[in-house]
């Protein structure tokens, strides 16, 4: 299927730009509504190229990455979400972006170790080497579904299984946003 | 339960403690590296062993590493009243669900950070430790009190810190009080149980072990509510015993759900489809199961759904998937999604007036509010309970339905902390159930920040969302704990020591020479083994049989 190229920071309209909403839903004012409901404020995380060490010993058994000679591997170029290179890596065919990502101590969470089951090793492809990836599968999808900065090219690092042609490859960390449900009080200091 | 991305990075607060407009700024490790010298101690308290905890713990120690100019003025104590570490990893994520458990190993990390320390089947309370009276709040279905616990006071314990973070989660389940023959209600029925009571006594947590669960004789199961929860319990009700016999359940949860008579299963919405609250994964499973049969949704709402989601690209296709019948061939059970109906009573059975027997349902419609303030993005939509678009309000129109069990599973609340007496009491939003904060900052009830103390994962926010936006959220809060105490440090000290102690709490180990057992890493590492070695004596393939009881996993320390 398509995917719509979906900003999750725009508020959810689909009602109020929808067509005549059957006659089941009733519009009811604005104003009934509860004045304390949430809000959601939208804030920034900056990337920067940098490492703090986070990474200590890993504990994954799988997808052990052994590095190829400086020059010889198919090269990866990971970015941050506002285009700048993280960090430049080589691997071999067949090794995954998330495997590779936490060799090279890239930023990139893998907190299901690579089956699937979450979200937090999603990337961006560049389209032309998207193009000449295997489509997703339906479970990869459905994590994808739940990723944040969703993207037409988004793929699941531990997915991406590198091959000759993907040479060149860019893989761009989505831009960490959090959001914060706060009550709509404002905290304060003394 | 919807996850948020992978890996946040740098977090920098404004220079007050006000509701964080975070900006990008100066790099972190500069800032910590060029901090005060004076004292600059950060020694924390963490309550709560679940991931919001472990995530913490471990990003606060990542990013200082010990050998960094600051990384020895860092400590972390983790306590738990359970003698197990992992919270809902271990007690709450699904038992086929075993590669989401994956990330406890992130706590498994933690046991090589000399900075860390576990203090398990520890209490906190605001009781004074000398009380061993606790009252247990109505809506915990369980009466268990953890009476085996060393039960320690925050006044006990917040000298010797200068940081305290609540990550203790949601253990009480939303009440249906209003609704006659609920679980909460004045007259609870037999065979009516919150799916926080069903989901924790499958996963052998110790405080619902003794529920009393028979599956026999059930025919017709109604869940109410349409959440990722309602869907587990689904699940495990419904997938031939056989599929779920190398998992981590029980043998004795085994040998329940294998006396199952169920054929119909049903998850039942207030709203409609486009406003279900599960995932695409979790509803994918459902229809999977090999011997269960599925019809589909009634067209003329699907077709309003689909109206309603537009070109939203998970709901679309998980609508896509909710629509297509499932038949299947050995189907001899059946699950069913139903939607537009709300409780209004439970009834009692006509042969045995104790136990539930039907289910009247009010009949809803759906009616559409403009937003008029932000909403979440598309990502975290049904993460958000409260729903802001499409609201249920009952037609008046009423039908009733056959119900042998009814699960509840209509969200989770924090528990107050709070005792009948004592010192500091822990602020605690009553109404929503979750520990009073404002974006992880701990606020007291006029809404004023209580310095170096903080709350993240299900206490802070409330019980939405999966591991990985968790891991988010935590992520975060401990960034702005960071920056809060190495630049930003507070000019006035709330109940917690800026110069905070030496060593561990003294309670605890009065506690200890009185015979109270903490456990240690060392411990859990023993009991952990002995849940393995059990699992392999057995020779049932599993990778562990877990204790179902507090005195086992302590009688493997003696």
């Amino acid at each position: 299927m398509s995917r719509s190229s979906v900003n999750p920071l725009r508020p959810l309209s689909v009602l109020k730009h929808s067509r005549p909403i059957s006659s089941k839903i009733l519009p009811i004012p604005s104003t009934s509504r509860n004045p304390t409901s949430p809000f959601v404020r939208s804030s920034f995380i900056g990337l920067s190229a940098r490492s703090r060490g986070l990474h200590t010993t890993s504990v994954r058994s799988h997808g052990e990455i052994t590095r190829p000679a400086p020059g010889t591997g198919i090269k990866v170029h990971f970015k941050d979400a506002k285009g700048n290179n993280v960090k430049t890596i080589e691997g071999n065919e067949g090794d995954d972006l998330l495997s590779l990502a936490h060799e090279y101590d890239v930023d990139l969470e893998g907190a299901c170790e690579g089956s699937v089951a979450c979200s937090t090793c999603h990337v961006v492809v560049d389209p032309e080497h998207y193009d000449m990836l295997p489509e997703p599968d339906d479970e990869e999808n459905d994590m994808l579904d739940l990723a944040f900065g969703l993207e037409d090219t988004s793929r699941l690092g531990c997915q991406v299984k590198l091959t000759k042609e993907l040479d060149g490859m860019v893989a761009t960390l989505p831009s960490a946003t959090r959001n914060m449900y706060v009550d709509g009080a404002k905290a304060r200091t003394h | 339960m919807i996850p948020r991305p992978a890996r946040l990075r740098l977090l920098v607060s404004p220079s007050s403690a006000h509701l964080p407009s975070l900006t990008v700024s100066r790099p972190f490790t500069r800032k910590l590296s060029s901090s005060r010298s004076d004292n600059g101690e950060l020694k924390i308290a963490i309550i709560g062993s679940g991931p919001s905890g472990f995530y913490t713990a471990s990003r606060i120690l990542n990013s200082i590493p010990k050998d960094t100019p600051n990384g020895d003025n860092v400590q972390v104590h983790m306590y738990e009243r359970l003698p197990t570490p992992y919270g809902l990893v271990r007690y709450g994520v699904a038992p086929d669900h075993p590669e989401v458990k994956n990330c406890q190993h992130k706590f498994d990390e933690l046991s090589s950070d000399p900075r860390f320390k576990f203090f398990g089947n520890v209490l906190l309370s605001s009781q004074p430790s000398s009380s061993q009276t606790e009252s247990t709040p109505s809506t915990a279905l369980s009466p268990y009190t953890y009476p085996h616990a060393v039960r320690l006071s925050f006044d006990d314990i917040l000298p010797y810190y200068s940081t305290l973070i609540l990550t203790y989660g949601a253990s009480l389940s939303n009440p249906l009080s209003s609704v006659s023959g609920s679980s909460s209600s004045s007259n609870p029925l037999k065979n009516v149980l919150p799916a926080l009571g069903l989901v924790s006594w499958y996963n052998s947590h110790p405080a619902f072990s003794d529920l009393p669960i028979n599956l026999e004789g059930i025919e017709e199961v109604s869940v109410i509510g349409q959440g990722n929860v309602a869907l587990d319990v689904a699940r495990i009700l419904l997938k031939p015993v056989k599929s779920l016999s190398q998992t981590d359940l029980s043998d004795d949860v085994l040998d329940v759900l294998s006396k199952s008579t169920i054929k119909r299963l049903r998850v039942v919405g207030r709203r409609g489809p486009g406003q279900v609250a599960f995932t695409t994964k979790e509803f994918r499973e459902m229809i999977s199961i090999p011997n269960v049969s599925y019809k589909g949704v009634n067209q003329d709402l699907m077709e309003q759904a689909k109206d309603m989601v537009g070109n939203e690209r998970m709901r679309k296709r998980l609508l896509s998937l909710m629509e297509k019948p499932v038949s299947n061939d050995q189907g001899d059970k059946e699950f069913i999604l139903d939607f537009l109906k709300s409780p209004k009573g439970f009834i009692p059975s006509s042969r045995d007036r104790s136990k539930v027997g039907e289910i009247e349902w009010n009949i809803n419609q759906l009616l559409s509010t403009t937003p008029s303030t932000p909403t979440p993005p598309l990502s975290q939509v049904s993460a958000v309970p409260s729903g802001n678009e499409v609201i249920a309000r009952t037609t008046g129109e009423t039908v009733t339905q056959q119900a042998d069990l009814i699960v509840e599973s209509v969200g989770y609340r924090s528990e107050p902390l709070t005792g009948e007496h004592g010192g500091w009491v822990l602020p605690f939003d009553v109404k929503r159930g979750r520990v009073r904060n404002v974006s992880g900052r701990v606020v007291d009830k006029d809404g004023v920040v209580i310095p170096g103390i903080y709350a993240a994962g299900w206490a802070a926010r409330g019980p939405v969302g999966v591991i990985a936006s968790t891991m988010h959220d935590a992520y975060s809060l401990s960034d702005q704990l960071l920056d809060d105490h190495f630049s930003n440090p507070s000019s006035t000290s709330g109940p917690l020591n800026p110069n905070p102690e030496q060593g561990i709490p003294e309670a605890l180990t009065k506690a200890q020479r009185q015979g109270g057992i903490v456990v240690d890493l060392e411990g859990w590492e023993k009991i952990d083994n002995a849940e393995r070695e059990r699992a392999k004596i057995m020779g049932n393939g599993k990778e562990r049989e877990k204790f179902r009881k507090v005195e086992e996993m302590l009688a493997v320390l003696s």
